[in-house]
């Protein structure tokens, strides 16, 4: 499948500020939601959108294709700065008033209509994560999405740390096969 | 073991790697993996490899709009940093509000003037477009103005709140290029958007323009002391 965003990445590596326009409009909603779960707060999440953006701009030549989708690779770029950014402002989710919550989207039973649009590599993963028990994929998906630690884990699932740790470290094993 | 060699083991590092990338390391695992990885390129690229595979599931998220101001404050970061002759071509949209009062359009025609008469300069290529980012005193983007010569519109976009008092407005004003003193050109309408067209001779003028600053003022004197809020560089953008 063509990676559209692939492709306005590489014009904006030529300072094409039209992609790089289309390129947010149609990137960030995705982005933003990211941030949202990560963040918890709209401002919050909306300057981690900026900041990251502004390095996609920047990195915007470094973007390898071989290596992953464009969206990937702009994921971790705003994941990453959520994460920077939670740690600099000492911002745990605990503290905050929590909006956004769940794995609804992130079910095995997705809309047919919604796994059309998915990428080959997602559908890949979504394979690989219907191999681990449900607990396990849940605590990943959850720290994934909402950056929460094992302790946070534990209080959110009402399970003693040491089973977190270990439905983690079990699911990470199961996963790391199917992944390669 | 040592931490380096620990790290050098495969089947420690790609647990990590993978940890890491999935979001499950935390606290001083994370940052003192975060400082390997600085110094060890495998580590890198196994994190890399990884961030690539987890990445994915963005794609599972529900699409949610941000506001404008989020691409308003990008917009001005990437301008402010771009060279002259790298700028952009103008899109023809929403800028600049100066000059929506006939006695603006005429104080800009006769600033203009006057600087063509002190200060002829010329340029090698011409202007497609000029664009300034406005910066508060700390250094913030605050405003963003265009001026674009397909549609000869000068607008002028606020990317923050700025907290006027009672019967206070925002004016604009322009500096030569030879400095001097500033120049009155208009009013800012009170939203954070506003636009207005100029005409062929005012575009012309625009060359000899160095900077653009704002103040806050009060609407009974038109030109009182001048105490720029803020201030920006006019840039020449060209065709490439």
């Amino acid at each position: 499948m063509e990676d559209n965003f692939a492709a306005l990445l590489s014009q904006c590596a030529r300072q094409d500020q039209a992609a790089f326009k289309k390129l947010y409009q149609e990137a960030s909603p995705k982005l933003y939601s990211l941030a949202l779960r990560l963040m918890q707060k709209p401002e919050l999440a909306e300057d981690v959108l900026q900041e990251a953006f502004i390095k996609i701009w920047q990195k915007a030549d470094s973007y390898n294709a071989q290596k992953g989708l464009a969206l990937t690779w702009m994921a971790t770029i705003t994941r990453n700065k959520a994460l920077d950014k939670m740690r600099s402002l000492k911002l745990k989710s605990a503290e905050t008033e929590i909006q956004y919550e769940g794995l609804d989207f992130a079910s095995e039973d997705l809309e047919p209509e919604h796994q059309e649009g998915l990428s080959q590599e997602m559908q890949r993963l979504r394979e690989c994560l219907k191999q681990l028990q449900p607990s396990q994929r849940e605590c990943i998906l959850l720290s994934y999405y909402y950056g929460h630690t094992h302790q946070e884990l534990s209080e959110k699932l009402n399970t003693p740390l040491g089973t977190v740790k270990a439905w983690i470290r079990r699911g990470l094993e199961t996963l790391k096969p199917c992944l390669s | 073991m040592s931490e380096l060699n620990r790290y050098q083991n495969p089947d420690v590092f790609e647990k990590l790697a993978m940890s890491y990338a999935a979001g499950t390391l935390h606290g001083r695992a994370r940052t003192r993996f975060e400082a390997l990885m600085e110094q060890h390129f495998y580590l890198q690229a196994t994190v890399s490899a990884y961030e690539s595979k987890f990445g994915n599931l963005v794609e599972l998220l529900p699409g949610e709009k941000p506001s404008d101001r989020v691409w308003q404050g990008i917009e001005a970061s990437i301008l402010r940093n771009l060279p002259a002759e790298e700028a952009p071509k103008a899109e023809p949209r929403s800028w600049f509000g100066w000059l929506k009062q006939g006695y603006a359009y005429a104080a800009l025609a006769v600033v203009i003037a006057i600087l063509v008469i002190v200060n002829p300069l010329s340029t090698g290529r011409d202007a497609i477009a000029y664009a300034a980012v406005l910066e508060s005193a700390d250094n913030t983007p605050m405003a963003i103005t265009r001026i674009t010569q397909d549609d000869l519109t000068l607008s002028v976009d606020l990317v923050k709140d700025i907290p006027l008092e009672d019967g206070d407005v925002l004016k604009l004003w322009c500096r030569s290029k030879k400095g001097g003193k500033p120049v009155f050109m208009g009013e800012l309408s009170k939203g954070s958007s506003t636009r207005i067209q100029i005409n062929q001779e005012e575009w012309d003028h625009l060359k000899l323009v160095g900077s653009l600053e704002i103040t806050s003022e009060s609407t009974v004197k038109a030109n009182g002391p001048h105490n720029a809020i803020l201030k920006g560089s006019l840039t020449t953008i060209t065709e490439k």
